[in-house]
């Protein structure tokens, strides 16, 4: 494993030893995965635009090809924000559809942040905006809660050339200096640090490997991806970057463009078209990377489908309690999952975070979906 | 007995009722009905409460009807308590006869046919002079040569340096002569130089320079007596600020905006008005800086965002429909203000060319004539207000209003085509009206027309174009019904200099180039201040300030206890810091005073407006855009709307339905965010609600209505949305929950008027919760990160694409602030932010400095150690203390 300046510091920072450096060490029993990518296929798409129509779809049926395909899962449709909460904690989640509150019940980024002892830089989400998609980091749960939560990136949000341009018009960002960058940090850690502190919170170092980032990404490409979808396509980008440059344990994925199918069937037909392209972009940077390639494992689901006709519009609404809405596809590949199969037997969206937890060898007590053997080899 | 209820009026009015013939008249007792009352006042009252109303007879129930009024310790009855016992005596009684009359029987020995008395070692004979006193009461005898009596007023208590205005009007002259008024000043602070204004009148303007107590004597004459002196004492204390009164300055018209004065303490000058009503666009002003402190002058500059393009327009009258339209280098400010329900325009903002106009009691009058029509512009500084015309135009005269100027020239038209005999809809460009709309008038039968328009002033500028052979009346109304309008920040004047002259010795004279400025320390004595204007592309001068030297300075200080606690008050009603010299400002302010200046403010409705929109949006990209919608919280600033009202606009608004398409979705939201109600558990409901959404008749909460907007309609009136919105309004103010009992009785109020919302937020600021949250450190939420990091390093506000922008990369992290270090860290590296050069640095005076300006506290001892020694690594530099102090966890909450 590589350990460059950024992990050197971290990890001298939070005084942690190799295993927390090391994902290898989390791997559960004979496990080979050290990293899981999940990508929420957000939004409502229905398996009659994916599974069915493969043409839609080529890189996650070449991915597919090498891993489980699983045509048969049960998704609630309780709105979706609490459908796609409900894919990270693991419990149907029942929340207003604008409502802007936390689940009570942990995340998968908290279950493994608290299981594994991990660092916040270990574990990332990458959103299609801000706002509630943000509640996805982490619940409110006493035994859990932010402490434990992800580092989020809304890619939209952020590397958006509206923000760019008020960025430069302050003058082009400038990354600090290493000197520079320590005589603030002596500063300011003489703020933070409270009678009877000994070192600052992890976190606190965590957030300044993060500023640099931003810093970094804020002069880079993902900007400049633009048209309909975009803000999916920057939230896959995103999530590349990240995975390129933190190698997390746990890398979440949250789109939500799809949704533009209320009011249009085609553009919600070339959104799933986009982001399958960027979901093959991101397979490939795993490919790519000799550490994550035998080490990674990745899952992609949408919350839940929509309705089986087209509404006035000439579009697709989700709300008609069909099989079309409750019925949707989920994708897996990987080291420890099965290659070549199609799952066809009855599971749920929500079993997905207690699988991913078994995969770490870490228990979500407060899950009630179960683990998806069949899926694993 | 009526006499008494009107006692205060009847004894100065009396004289009216008995002729002007004699200056000291007497009146005939057979002219009277009831015994004089200022004889009672002066010979009987004495007589009775210092023989009868001692304790234990008659000041007290137990001693009969007879129960009077007792003086106060000085030994007067007030006007009110001799009104009283007056028409206490009356009862006992009989005019014109003394021996019928219990009042004077009672005490009368029985031996000269008195009755029995329980107080009879209080009794008197016939030949007494109490006697002598009641029996010539009772039979109408009446005073000559009674003196006025002067009264000075109530203690008052001021600051030093602000007006105060003394009360003289409850001085009483019984017999109706007219009173003269003379007022001295009798004792004052040693070296004080104080300033009485108008010492002949009932009102007299005082003004003390130095903190103490002063001692003013009123002696009231009738003509021919004089009255004893009264005394009144003002105290005054310490002033931070200089009050500058429109009074002292050559045009009282341009300081209408003397706001707050009472609240704040003083503050402050608009010059703007004054510089616009002058066509070489320079406004000087002369102020008196009191003896005993030196003060520095500060300006706020308003963004610049927002200037209007100026306007002129003329009318030609050989080709009456030839109406041109160019910029020009002049440009309007005015200010709409309001005195209850009638609504008026105040201030002088017309510009006329030619023609005759002004506005007069708030009316605005135009005549125009063939050779010399009306022709000029209007302009209006808050965003919106609504005008109403109505006029008589003579046939082939037309009557448009422009709004909504864009910086292209072209605008929104409205009005009567006398021309064409119609009203038109339409766009003014290049000169030229191109009607979208029109529809026929019918007003010219018998060649001339009434007409009516109702306008929305916009954003901009309104002008009215005013053709030839017209007389007309324009009136301009306000529907609001509060006395605050939006003294709008938008302004449509640019300032480029000002400079303060002391004497003939120019003090200074700066062009601005940044939003606050302190120029330098003003010494006692007469000042001359000139502001010039020549372009629009200049910042816009918003206030000029006073504040005192010591203050200002920093010596005499902010107190920490109290720079926190207006930091957070500035946060949690106005979502941003207060600017260095609000925060001067403030000292000597109690948070209620503070509340009651920021509560209701366009400020205060703006944040309000941005939350809201937050809460029922939550993204961006749906904000709403049409001009009415963009005017709501002006809307709200100038009473015209209230905060119901105002959600009803949100929720029914295209922006709310585009972020909430279908009737599922829409229904489901409106029932979460305004009731609290859980859909999945009221499926009926939802049905109901989805049914009336899509035009279906349906019954919701017991009424019928079948429209999105009925339903609407329906839930907001709903008890619970009163509960569920002020429980989020308390909430985000306090941090907590409101308590139950009080939620219950605020709801109610709400509900029988929403306007009681900003006296809501006074109440909950002025509580012990509120105080207890002021305490502790609450976590900033990303828009006041935005607008704190803004005001803190740049000294103004974020202009909306920048808070736009800002907020919205903020929001797209679950822990937002490693990106609020990258903004802080582009903001300090931009350049725009005053550094001083290390060399020669103070560094622990610097690090205190920046600790009070970022933090609101000075730093421990450890923290002042820490930083000198990091300071001095040779590449150490300034900047990198605001670094570390904005990247700190403790600047992530206030």
């Amino acid at each position: 494993m590589r350990c460059d300046r950024r992990q050197f510091l971290l990890s001298s920072g939070l005084g942690l030893g190799a295993a927390a450096l090391c994902p290898s060490a989390f791997a559960a029993g004979n496990r080979k995965t050290k990293h899981v990518v999940l990508v929420a296929l957000a939004g409502g798409v229905r398996s009659k635009e994916t599974i069915e129509s493969p043409d839609n779809i080529p890189n996650l049926m070449r991915i597919a090809g090498g891993g489980v395909v699983c045509p048969n899962v049960k998704a609630e449709n309780v709105g979706h924000y609490g459908a796609a909460l409900s894919l990270f904690t693991g419990n149907v989640e029942v929340f207003g559809i604008r409502e802007y509150g936390r689940s009570e019940n942990p995340t998968l980024f908290e279950y493994l942040r608290k299981g594994l002892a991990l660092p916040a830089n270990s574990v990332w989400l990458s959103t299609t905006n801000g706002n509630q998609q943000t509640n996805f980091s982490y619940g409110v749960h006493p035994k859990y809660g932010q402490r434990f939560g992800a580092n989020l990136i809304s890619a939209d949000g952020v590397f958006n050339a509206e923000f760019k341009q008020i960025v430069n018009s302050f003058g082009t960002p400038k990354i600090p200096s290493e000197q520079e960058a320590d005589v603030v940090a002596r500063m300011r850690d003489a703020i933070d640090l409270r009678p009877g502190d000994k070192a600052l919170p992890a976190d606190a170092l965590s957030q300044r490997s993060v500023e640099q980032f931003i810093l970094e990404e804020i002069g880079g490409k993902t900007v400049s991806l633009t048209g309909p979808g975009a803000s999916d396509a920057k939230a896959l980008r995103v999530a590349s970057n990240i995975l390129r440059v933190f190698k997390p344990t746990f890398l979440g994925v949250a789109l939500q463009e799809a949704d533009v199918a209320h009011n249009s069937f085609n553009s919600y037909v070339e959104i799933i078209r986009r982001n399958d392209a960027e979901i093959g972009r991101l397979y490939d940077t795993i490919q790519q990377d000799p550490e994550l390639r035998d080490s990674t494992t990745m899952f992609v689901v949408p919350e839940f489908g929509r309705d089986r006709d087209l509404n006035e519009r000439n579009g697709l609404d989700h709300g008609d309690g069909s099989t079309e809405l409750n019925r949707v596809a989920m994708f897996a590949w990987g080291a420890d999952v099965r290659a070549n199969k199609t799952v066809k037997e009855s599971i749920a969206s929500i079993d997905l975070a207690p699988t991913i937890c078994h995969l770490f060898g870490v228990k979500s007590e407060h899950a009630h979906g179960k683990v998806l053997r069949s899926v694993l080899a | 007995m009526r006499f008494p209820l009107a006692f205060a009026v009847a004894l100065p009015c009396l004289g009216a009722l008995i002729g002007d013939d004699d200056a000291r008249p007497a009146v005939a007792p057979a002219e009277r009905t009831e015994p004089d009352p200022v004889y009672f006042e002066e010979r009987v009252q004495p007589l009775l409460v210092n023989s009868c109303a001692i304790t234990g007879c008659h000041d007290q129930p137990g001693a009969g009807r007879l129960i009077l009024e007792r003086p106060d310790f000085t030994g007067r009855v007030s006007v009110a308590g001799t009104a009283k016992n007056l028409e206490t005596a009356l009862q006992f009684v009989t005019f014109k006869a003394p021996m019928e009359s219990r009042l004077l029987l009672k005490p009368l020995v029985k031996r000269d046919g008195g009755l029995d008395h329980s107080g009879h070692h209080y009794d008197f004979t016939k030949k007494s002079e109490k006697f002598r006193l009641l029996s010539e009461w009772i039979d109408g005898v009446e005073l000559h040569d009674v003196p006025p009596i002067a009264d000075a007023g109530p203690a008052i208590s001021a600051k030093v340096a602000q007006r105060v205005e003394l009360d003289g009007d409850g001085s009483r002259e019984r017999r109706g002569l007219p009173l003269n008024y003379s007022w001295s000043i009798v004792s004052r602070p040693d070296g004080s130089v104080p300033l009485l204004k108008a010492a002949d009148s009932a009102r007299p303007e005082f003004r003390g320079d130095k903190e103490g107590s002063y001692t003013l004597a009123l002696v009231v004459d009738n003509g021919t007596l004089s009255s004893e002196a009264d005394t009144v004492t003002i105290t005054l204390d310490a002033l931070p600020i200089v009050l500058l009164d429109a009074e002292r300055f050559r045009s009282a018209d341009a300081f209408h905006s003397v706001r707050d004065a009472a609240a704040s303490g003083g503050l402050a000058l608009d010059v703007g008005q004054e510089i616009s009503a002058r066509t070489e666009a320079v406004a000087t002003y002369e102020f008196v800086v009191p003896e005993g402190a030196a003060y520095r002058l500060f300006a706020r500059v308003a963004s610049r965002s927002s200037a209007v393009m100026p306007l002129t327009f003329s009318i030609d009258d050989a080709e009456p429909d030839a109406i041109e339209v160019a910029p020009g280098p002049g440009y309007q400010l005015m200010q709409v203000g309001g005195d209850g329900e009638q609504g008026r325009l105040e201030g002088a903002a017309l510009s006329l060319s030619s023609g005759d106009g002004a506005i007069r009691d708030g009316r605005l009058v135009l005549r125009g004539s063939p050779k010399s029509p009306a022709v000029g512009v209007l302009d209006v500084r808050a965003r919106t207000a609504s005008m109403r015309v109505l006029g008589r135009v003579d046939q082939g005269a037309s009557l448009l209003v422009l709004s909504g100027l864009e910086q292209d020239g072209s605008a929104r038209a409205a009005g009567y085509d006398g021309v064409g005999d119609r009203f038109v809809l339409g766009t003014w460009s290049q000169g030229a009206l191109t009607v979208t709309a029109h529809e026929p008038a019918g007003l010219l039968a018998d060649g001339a027309a009434e007409v009516a328009a109702q306008v929305e002033f916009a954003e901009r500028s309104t002008f009215l174009v005013l053709g030839p052979e017209r007389v007309l009346k324009a009136e301009f109304e306000r529907a609001s019904t509060s006395d605050r309008i939006a003294i709008a920040t938008d302004g449509v004047a640019s300032v480029e200099a000002y400079r303060v002259a002391q004497g003939a010795t120019e003090l200074a004279a700066k062009t601005f180039d940044r939003d606050e400025r302190a120029l330098g320390q003003l010494a006692a004595g007469a000042h001359t201040l000139t502001v010039r204007a020549t372009s629009v592309d200049a910042p816009r001068l918003d206030e000029m300030v006073l504040v005192r030297a010591d203050i200002a300075s920093g010596a005499a200080g902010v107190p920490d206890a109290k720079r926190k606690e207006t930091r957070a008050t500035y946060f949690d009603l106005v979502g941003r810091p207060p600017l260095a010299v609000e925060q001067m400002l403030a000292v000597g302010l109690e948070r209620e005073a503070l509340a009651q200046r920021l509560v209701g403010s366009l400020e205060f409705y703006e944040h309000w407006y941005e939350d809201e929109l937050f809460f029922y949006l939550l993204l961006d990209n749906f904000r709403p855009r049409t001009p009415q919608m963009q005017a709501l919280p002006a809307r709200l600033a100038n009473g015209s709307l209230d905060v119901r009202a105002a959600t009803q606009e949100i929720v029914i608004s295209q922006a709310f339905n585009l972020r909430n398409p279908g009737n599922d979705t829409f229904v489901s939201v409106v029932l979460e965010q305004m009731l609290g109600i859980v859909v999945q558990d009221e499926p009926k409901l939802l049905e109901a609600g989805k049914k009336m959404y899509d035009g279906y008749v349906a019954t919701v909460f017991g009424q019928q209505g079948k429209s999105q907007s009925d339903f609407v309609r329906i839930v907001l009136e709903q008890p619970a949305f009163s509960r569920v919105f002020l429980t989020r309004a308390y909430e985000r103010l306090v941090r907590s929950a409101p308590p139950k009992a009080e939620l219950e009785t605020w709801a109610k109020r709400f509900e029988a008027d929403p306007r009681v919302f900003t006296q809501l937020v006074r109440e909950w600021v002025s509580s012990p919760a509120y105080s207890q949250a002021v305490l502790g450190l609450r976590p900033k939420t990303d828009h006041m990160f935005i607008r704190s990091v803004f005001v803190d390093l740049l000294g103004r506000k974020p202009t909306f694409e920048e808070f736009r922008n800002f907020r919205t990369a903020l929001q797209a992290l679950a822990d937002s602030r490693p990106l609020r270090a990258v903004l802080a860290r582009v903001m300090v590296d931009s350049g725009q932010v005053a550094l001083p050069g290390k060399a020669g640095l103070d560094v622990s005076a610097f690090v205190a400095e920046q600790f009070r300006r970022f933090l609101g506290r000075a730093p421990d001892a450890q923290e002042t150690a820490t930083f000198a020694q990091v300071m001095s690594d040779p590449q150490a530099e300034p900047k990198l203390i605001l670094l570390a102090l904005l990247s700190s966890q403790e600047y992530q909450s206030y």
